[in-house]
């Protein structure tokens, strides 16, 4: 403000007057900024309290407040029960229903366990004389497939959705067309077990009479049946009383892991190893070129190359003729076996084989000799001569023998259709639940002549490599939604019932067949197929059982039990000596062979998609998602290969490449590859997994199609990581060798020693002292025992775990990291020298010790102990420290490092669909906790449950436990161990019962019994 | 100086903490699951009509 | 001034901590908000289903339609052709039974409002406590004089082990009754 009183200065802007005149006022104004008094009188504590700060502070916080607040906090959601219930739901318990697994050729009768409407859980039918109430580890983990979500939903011609009635109407036409120009009507299918299946393509060939069926399946046992034919005049063969062989020889033969009915294998075989009472233990033999779970119950294992067993089978009937037999050999079957003199007596396992010679002679008419399925044929003739020369025919099962409803095509008739196929012959190619394109070998161009066929239609449940090859992909029926029966045993008829409608707009592969052959699409109905089978049951079974009741309430009957029962004895017939002197003679090779055996959890390729059944760890090399080559440690440094490391194999100028897995055992020149695996055409979880053997297979085979001879190896560039869930160095690295044997986690010994003296194990044994007070668990204590003696590593209790406890699977790279989270396994222990390895598996799960050391170290107390004996887990208290695993010495404690339900890995899980298969009583566990075996706790809380509905005492054997469920050879026992009559306690009690890590002194409750190998000796073979 | 360059460490610090955690809020998953054409209506489970129960339990 | 370690102490870490702790606390007591103060709360159900009448008056007893209650772990709430067992004639023409008669009719399932809510991760089983003879009104109050059900007993865990730490006062009408679990997975499975 210029302070010009100089009346002079003109001013320029003016605001009165007064300013004008320069007035005293005016200029009194412009030096103060207020008037008087406004700053006198102005009083602070006047003005309100709140600063702008503070009223900023308060809105923000009242807002967040407020928009809590909003929130009804009180309310809970809702709870919706059902409109209508249907009268056979009641939610929250489980219904059971019989029906027949459809996982291999055995149709193993099998229970649906439901809850809600949903399969859950997979056991076997006790009411079946075959399995007896066990299924295997594909029948426990196959449920997931009926909750694949890439599984067919719709119809599809050329990749585009079309509907059911468009598919019929085309069709129809399509195979009247080939009715009039002549060309063939070509059905593929795989192995039928079902009888009225049988009929229904009975009736397709009748209303098309141009149809040839053709059936192929990769796993066959056509070698084992032609033998017979040819000795015994029929294509079925008997079981074989295993419960009553004091010997067992197993040539190449996996009776124990995968071959026939090995369920039932099982428990006959474990019959013989019971240690409560008296000790009657059978001997098994095995002579084998890989390592098979059979070879890891051996007592005398012998490394033979599948291209010997031939020799080996002749060289044994040579010298146990010698001692008489049972059946009269005439001259030309007597020369033919003189030849094959013994050289095998003098190899190196010459004390084996006179050990084996003076068993089976001991032992005439109470042992068996019992060849592989993937031997060839000659080998099993001379078999059943051997087993008819030492009287061991009594141990044939002829009330149940195995029967082949549609024989398998032979060679010749596949070559034929493929000509005919390339011909233009062919009009209408069917693939009826199939995968030609996939199991049949390369050099047969089933391929390429199937792009020549105009019409080609796949019946599968899944897109595979067949499906993808042809125009019309038609979904069909899961198992668990399909009607159907099982006729693969005399005597014993099986029902398969649907629990669960179907879930997608699939239909019932015979009834899709019913409507062509109606010739109508507007014929189909939803239950055609059940009709159909009701009126064939009527006809065949009903009448042939002739009960009293009328025939619906028998139907019903029979579907409840799921099993109808014959008497069926089938006739023994002589054995035909020509059939042994025409076969023609297997020249040994000392080169190369190739192996090709099946996978033990994959099938044929069927399982590809099944994340359970990849992750479940190979019962010998203990890898997972993968296959590989298994060679000989000698081999290995020959090729100077290491695990990892991939070599290419060479058959008959076919190549594969793939990983080596060094097995110790193995005949040095056997490569053992199992198929199933490669597969291209399936699911996210099964694409490119593993390599495809088949590769390596030829239509034209010298003996058997699983063995090839005229083979190279070489080592190739690169590395496959192979996932595997144990350490592979226990023979080489010097500080870990043997140290299950020094720590005492395996004890065994043999049968001499044992009836020599009874406590061996137990001798020299210190006794263990707390320094605190021990805790009594008075009312129940559970506790679990498993027998070494019977465990085969088969794997059943670990998916029945996996099924039963919503366990996770978390793939390939998980694993490699050590993150499976299978909350019981198989560990499996080497002993002895890499090339005679001694074998011991071991069921590892929680123990539930009494002085668990988990338990006082976590910091939320989220793990304690129950006073009925067993080790909690609370999840939600969890907070994910992991000390506990970190304290646990058996690393049983599994931590859920990612959210394996959500967000993980293309969110496999996240679904509508595969989260139904979880079972509702156990928690799904998130990111961040912690989990283990809980002993099913969630079973003993609802035995505990129905006997106080009931009013009765809860008992130790109210409860099983899914593993022990599972087992096949009751290996595992769970109960009460503080009651004195129970099984549990007397296996505690009993001499060969010891812990694991005893002198931890953590008080394990689960005691294991020691494995006792059956040799002539008192000392191990170390 | 050093301070100037403390200062402009943690605000760094602090500003990408800040991001990350709003970023780990934002629901990608609800994001794709709109992108994804839906063709799937709702699995419907029901038992199947003339399945036949145990009736007594194992 | 130089910072000295007692000034780092009170200025920065005594705030934090205490601030950690607040929070914490506030936020667990938030969480367990609808266990431990949803006492009194009766919300409106989609059908003005009354136990005064039914329970009550009726004396219709509480198994006839909780059907689950004695057998196994859930009550069940009764699906809608329970009530259709009466009310195919029975008072057809009042309006809150044309609206269960609709429900019925279109096969939706009735949305009723969920009162007793234990949480999924607690596996309650109601066969255990009513075949011990515990009566129902213990946990759920006299639902026979309730027109609408309103809970009265908050749901918290202390609440349940209270009663199982000390059944003879909070069950005065049994003569035997045990102490019941107080392990964790006799409910945390």
């Amino acid at each position: 403000m210029s302070d010009s009183l100089n009346s002079s200065d003109k001013k320029e802007l003016w605001k009165s007057l007064q300013d004008y005149n320069n007035d005293p006022e005016s200029l009194k104004f412009k030096h103060n900024e207020f008037l008087e008094e406004v700053t006198e009188k102005f009083d602070p504590e006047k003005i309100s309290g709140i600063s702008r700060r503070k009223f900023l502070a308060l809105l923000s916080a009242s807002a967040a407040l407020t928009a809590t607040a909003c929130t009804n906090y009180r309310n809970k959601g809702e709870i919706i029960p059902y409109n209508n219930r249907p009268e056979e739901v009641f939610p929250g318990t489980a219904n059971y229903y019989a029906s027949t697994c459809n996982g291999c050729g055995q149709a193993c009768g099998i229970l649906i366990k439901t809850r809600e409407g949903r399969p859950i859980k997979i056991d076997g039918n006790p009411d079946h004389p075959i399995n007896q109430g066990k299924i295997c580890a594909k029948g426990q983990a196959g449920i997931l497939n009926l909750y694949d979500p890439e599984r067919l939903h719709n119809p599809l011609y050329n990749s585009k959705i079309v509907s059911w009635k468009k598919i019929d109407d085309e069709i129809i036409p399509s195979l009247n067309e080939t009715l009039t120009n002549g060309n063939e009507i070509a059905v593929v299918t795989g192995l039928i077990t079902s009888p009225t299946t049988k009929k229904v393509l009975d009736d397709f060939v009748v209303k098309y009479p141009n149809t040839k069926i053709y059936s192929h399946t990769l796993l066959n046992d056509e070698q084992r049946r032609n033998a017979w034919y040819e000795c015994y005049g029929t294509y079925d063969y008997p079981a074989v009383k295993f419960d009553e062989a004091n010997i067992i020889l197993a040539l190449d033969a996996d009776f124990l892991g995968n071959e026939g009915n090995y369920i039932e294998n099982m428990r006959k075989y474990a019959a013989k190893r019971e240690v409560v009472g008296k000790t009657d233990f059978n001997r098994l033999y095995v002579a084998e070129g890989r390592m098979s779970t059979t070879g890891m119950m051996a007592d005398y294992r012998i490394s033979l190359s599948p291209t010997k067993q031939y020799q080996f089978v002749m060289t044994l009937i040579n010298e146990l003729i010698k001692n008489g037999s049972a059946f009269s050999l005439d001259a030309s079957a007597r020369s033919k076996v003189e030849k094959f003199q013994s050289s095998f007596l003098n190899s190196s396992e010459k004390e084996k084989i006179s050990h084996l010679i003076n068993d089976l002679n001991a032992n005439r008419g109470k042992a068996i000799i019992y060849a592989g399925d993937t031997l060839p044929k000659e080998v099993h003739i001379s078999v059943n001569l051997l087993n008819e020369v030492l009287g061991n025919i009594e141990l044939y099962d002829y009330s149940s023998a195995s029967k082949s409803l549609v024989k398998q095509s032979t060679q010749q008739e596949v070559s034929k259709l493929v000509d005919s196929m390339k011909n233009g012959k062919v009009g209408v190619v069917v693939q009826f639940d199939c995968n030609p394109v996939f199991s049949l070998p390369e050099d047969y161009g089933y391929l390429s002549a199937l792009k020549k066929v105009k019409t080609v239609i796949s019946l599968t449940e899944a897109e595979n490599e067949s499906s993808a090859a042809g125009n019309y992909t038609l979904p069909i029926n899961h198992p668990f939604e399909s009607w159907g029966d099982a006729n693969v045993r005399s005597g014993v008829y099986s029902l398969q019932q649907p629990v669960i409608s179907p879930i997608f707009n699939t239909r019932q592969k015979e009834s899709i067949l019913l409507t062509w052959i109606s010739g109508d699409s507007n014929s189909y109905q939803e239950n055609f197929y059940h009709q159909y089978l009701m009126n064939n049951f009527n006809a065949t079974i009903y009448t042939k059982k002739n009960p009293l009741a009328d025939t619906k309430t028998f139907w019903y009957s029979a579907l409840n039990d799921g099993v109808v029962l014959f008497n069926e004895l089938s006739q023994r017939a002589k054995f035909n000596l020509n059939a042994f002197s025409a076969s023609k003679e297997i020249s040994s090779v000392t080169d190369y062979t190739v192996h090709l055996t099946e996978s033990y959890f994959i099938g044929d390729g069927k399982f590809s998609n099944n994340g359970w059944l990849q992750e479940t760890p190979h019962p010998v090399s203990k890898v997972t998602w993968d296959n590989y080559a298994s060679i000989s440690p000698k081999l290995a440094k020959q090729l100077s290969v290491e695990m990892n490391d991939v070599v290419e194999v060479k058959v008959n100028g076919k190549s594969l490449t793939l990983p080596v897995l060094v097995q110790p055992g193995v005949d040095h020149n056997t490569i053992n590859i199992e198929f199933g695996y490669g597969r291209t055409v399936v699911g996210n979880v099964g694409k490119d997994i593993g390599f495809n053997a088949i590769t390596l297979m030829s239509k034209n085979y010298s003996s058997s199609p699983f063995i090839y001879e005229n083979v190279s190896i070489k080592k190739v560039n690169g590395t496959h990581k192979l996932a595997s869930t144990q350490e592979h160095h226990s023979l080489d690295d010097t500080f870990v060798k043997d140290i299950h044997r020094t720590r005492k986690i395996i004890q065994e010994g043999t049968v001499e020693k044992y009836k020599k003296e009874s406590n061996f194990l137990h001798e020299g044994k210190e006794k263990l002292f707390s320094i605190t007070n021990e805790h009594q668990y008075t009312g129940h204590k559970w506790a679990m025992a498993i027998d070494l003696n019977k465990c085969t590593s088969c794997g059943g209790c670990v998916t029945a775990c996996n099924v039963e406890n919503n366990v996770p699977v978390v793939g390939k790279d998980q694993v490699l990291n050590g993150r499976e989270m299978q909350w019981m396994r198989i560990d499996r222990y080497y002993s002895g020298t890499p090339d005679e390895p001694i074998i011991s598996n071991q069921p590892m799960l929680c123990q539930h010790c009494d002085n668990a050391p988990c338990e006082n170290v976590c910091p939320v107390n989220a793990t304690n102990h129950s006073p009925d004996g067993l080790n909690q887990m609370v999840y939600n208290r969890c907070v994910g420290t992991r000390y506990c695993s970190n304290n646990c010495p058996y690393k049983v404690r599994r931590f859920n490092f990612f959210n394996f339900r959500d967000h993980f890995a293309d969110a496999y899980y996240e679904n509508d669909l595969t989260s139904l298969v979880h079972n509702p009583e156990v928690t799904v566990r998130s990111r961040g906790v912690m989990e283990k075996c809980t002993f099913c706790v969630q079973r003993i809380m609802e035995a505990r449950s129905n006997a106080i509905r009931d009013g009765k005492e809860l008992k130790g054997t109210d409860v099983v436990t899914a593993c022990q469920q599972a087992c096949p050879t009751t290996a595992i026992t769970f109960g009460d161990a503080n009651d004195p009559d129970s099984l549990v306690s007397k296996l505690r009690e009993h001499d060969l019962s010891y812990h694991v890590l005893e002198e931890l002194n953590v008080k394990p409750n689960v005691t294991y019994i020691a494995k006792l190998r059956n040799t002539h000796h008192s000392q191990e073979i170390l | 100086m050093e301070s100037m360059n403390r200062n402009k460490f943690f605000t760094t610090l602090g500003k990408s903490t800040l991001l990350l955690a709003i970023a780990s809020a934002i629901p990608f998953n609800f994001f794709s699951k709109l992108s994804k054409v839906s063709t799937e209506k709702k699995i419907k489970i029901a038992i199947h009509p003339s399945s036949v129960k145990r009736n007594n339990k194992v | 001034m130089k910072r000295t370690v007692l000034d780092y102490a009170l200025k920065i870490r005594l705030p934090l901590t205490l601030f950690v702790v607040v929070v914490s606390f506030m936020l667990t007591f938030y969480i367990s908000r609808p266990e431990r103060d949803s006492v009194g709360y009766a919300p409106e159900q989609p059908i003005k289903f009354s136990h005064k009448l039914h329970a009550g008056q009726m004396t219709i007893d509480c198994q006839y339609c909780h059907i689950g209650v004695a057998k196994e772990r859930h009550a069940i709430i009764p699906s809608v052709n329970i009530c259709m067992n009466c009310h195919t004639v029975a008072r057809k023409d009042k309006p809150e039974i044309i609206k269960l008669t609709r429900y019925y009719e279109t096969g939706v399932p009735i949305p009723w409002k969920r009162i007793y809510k234990v949480p999924e991760y607690a596996y309650f089983n109601h066969s255990v406590h009513v075949n011990k003879q515990i009566d129902c009104v213990s946990c759920h109050g006299n639902v026979k004089e309730m027109e609408v059900v309103k809970e009265v007993k908050p749901f918290t865990m202390t609440a349940c082990l209270d009663c199982h730490r000390n059944p003879h006062d909070n069950l005065p009408y049994l003569q035997k009754v045990n102490i019941g679990p107080e392990n964790c997975s006799a409910c945390h499975r």
